[in-house]
């Protein structure tokens, strides 16, 4: 029987109000896995490559009109940060520049920003391998105000022709007046920037909110539909990574250098250890029997021992080769001794003194080398 | 725990680590070099002793004609006395005037209990007589040495020092002659038995 091959991504994303796990081929729509607290999810064990979509709150999801040169977009878009008060770090990992249109030299740019919050994982053992805007895992209506919850806060979404230019939670908690102004508000806000480009409907992806008042308010065609499931991100379509995942990454990687150089030091020392025991063991095995067949030979070899000592000793008397006369016979045979004058011979079993003349010191060293 | 305290922590423990750790495993090496030269002495010495034990038949002969030749004496004065009879006769009949005679006592090194040490004794007693020749012919000297040392006399030379004296081929020369012997009242009992 075939064996059902386990998509290899996961994507954890806050839901309506709970955190959610989705898993799917890259591209692709994902499949519902399971559904966690509201606090803060958890990636499971088998996936390859983890996505995780933050949701709104925690991004500056914001559109501009940039007038400079392309490569500069990126710098011009801090600008604009700062300038609406937003503080960014320069960092591929905390700011995202992407444009979306040109005309005239100004181009139409969507600068995703991180903001400093703590990153909602319950379980940092299993880290994210890229991280997201929520609302950027849908396929969005074009040119439309999508509305939908995430963790039970409602979040609005504004496209320009298929690209998402504007994300943010609503400070409404309920598809009310209040929420509806706070609409108008954001529309106004966007098309006195210039952003805003032709909105042709209103998307609810909640059961809330009365359609009739909605176009009436916001003077745009509004339906409601059913969210549709989510898109598995491609790969290397966000280079976004908040600080706190990032340190630790680093910290886990730390800990993984010093857990690897301690087993490294670990089986060294084991090595050394067993080594030396090894080389110990042998060694003493081997004295052990070097002094088995010593104290087995011993008594023989004494006796010998014994009866050539008592030869040596008396050796001047009975032993002609160490006679004196044989030492200065032997004194005598070097060719260079015929060039001595030796002043001087001393002798004894133990050791030989001489003194003598030679016409160079090179026949002197010649003549002792002989000898 | 701060990190400071962390970090102390791990230096302390590195330091206990590399003493302790490094300490034991030189003990070890040590312990393993000193086992390696003890069986390189035991090696050297078990070869010294199969080298013997394979010349055991030779030494054993060497030693029984020892045993078998050596001369007797009843006391080292009776033995030094015919070691002068012997060196003078000799020198009279070789035409050699001696120019001086000096007895020399054995020095032995002496133990705790003030006896001299088993090693320093021997196997053989010994009586030493210092001659000394001014003026001697070489020929006539060497003639001299030759007629004394016989192997059956156990009679040897242990020290000699020769000089030129200078004039027509004669030399200056100083000879300790000693007389290996057993002493007959006690018997000395040989190591090897």
């Amino acid at each position: 029987m075939a064996k059902t091959r386990k998509p290899s991504c996961e994507l954890l994303l806050p839901g309506a109000q709970v955190w959610q796990s989705w898993t799917g081929a890259e591209g692709a729509a994902c499949l519902l896995q399971a559904e966690q607290n509201a606090t803060g999810g958890k990636f499971g064990k088998e996936a390859a490559r983890r996505v995780l979509a933050l949701p709104a709150v925690h991004f500056w999801a914001l559109p501009a009109w940039l007038k400079g040169q392309p490569e500069h977009l990126r710098s011009m878009g801090l600008l604009h940060l700062e300038r609406m008060g937003i503080k960014a770090e320069d960092f591929e990992a905390s700011v995202q520049v992407r444009n979306m249109q040109g005309k005239e030299g100004a181009y139409l740019t969507r600068i995703l920003a991180l903001k400093d919050l703590p990153t909602p994982l319950t379980d940092t053992a299993r880290l994210p391998d890229e991280v997201t805007l929520h609302a950027l895992c849908y396929p969005l209506v074009q040119n439309s105000l999508t509305i939908f919850r995430e963790l039970g806060r409602l979040v609005v979404a504004i496209t320009s022709g298929s690209q998402l230019i504007y994300c943010s939670p609503l400070s409404a908690n309920r598809l009310d007046g209040n929420a509806l102004a706070e609409l108008n508000n954001i529309c106004l806000q966007l098309g006195f920037q210039g952003v805003l480009g032709r909105l042709e409907s209103i998307v609810l992806w909640i059961e809330e909110g009365d359609v009739q008042q909605i176009q009436r308010v916001t003077g745009l065609s509004a339906y409601r539909c059913d969210m549709p499931a989510p898109t598995m991100p491609e790969r290397g379509s966000s280079l976004l990574m908040p600080q706190d995942v990032i340190s630790e990454r680093q910290s886990q990687t730390r800990r993984s250098k010093t857990r690897f150089l301690a087993l490294v030091a670990g089986t060294v020392i084991a090595a050394a250890i067993a080594l030396v025991a090894t080389l110990t063991s042998l060694a003493l095995q081997e004295r052990n029997l070097l002094r088995d067949k010593v104290a087995s030979l011993t008594p023989r070899a004494s006796r010998v021992m014994d009866h050539k000592k008592a030869w040596h000793e008396a050796a001047p008397a009975v032993d002609p080769t160490s006679w004196p006369q044989q030492i200065l016979l032997h004194c005598m045979e070097p060719e260079s001794s015929k060039e001595a004058s030796i002043t001087h011979w001393e002798w004894t079993p133990e050791r030989m003194n001489l003194r003598g003349r030679m016409p160079s010191a090179s026949l002197a060293l010649e003549y002792t080398q002989a000898l | 725990m701060k990190k400071s305290e962390k970090l102390l922590l791990g230096v302390f423990a590195f330091l206990f680590l590399a003493i302790i750790g490094g300490g034991g495993l030189m003990f070890a090496f040590n312990n393993y070099m000193a086992i390696r030269e003890e069986n390189d002495t035991l090696r050297d010495r078990l070869g010294e002793m199969n080298l013997a034990i394979s010349q055991g038949a030779d030494w054993a002969e060497k030693y029984g004609w020892l045993e078998e030749h050596s001369p007797n004496f009843t006391s080292r004065q009776e033995a030094s006395a015919k070691l002068l009879e012997v060196i003078t006769g000799v020198a009279e009949k070789m035409g050699l005037s001696i120019g001086g005679k000096e007895f020399i006592e054995a020095a032995h090194v002496l133990g705790p209990d003030g006896l001299p040490l088993q090693e320093d004794l021997g196997y053989f007693d010994k009586a030493t007589v210092k001659i000394t020749l001014a003026g001697v012919p070489e020929r006539a000297f060497y003639g001299w040495l030759h007629s004394l040392q016989q192997p059956q006399s156990f009679l040897g030379i242990t020290r000699m020092q020769i000089n030129p004296s200078g004039t027509n081929k004669t030399i200056n020369a100083e000879v300790e002659f000693t007389q290996f012997y057993r002493e007959k009242s006690a018997p000395k009992v040989s190591k090897a038995n």
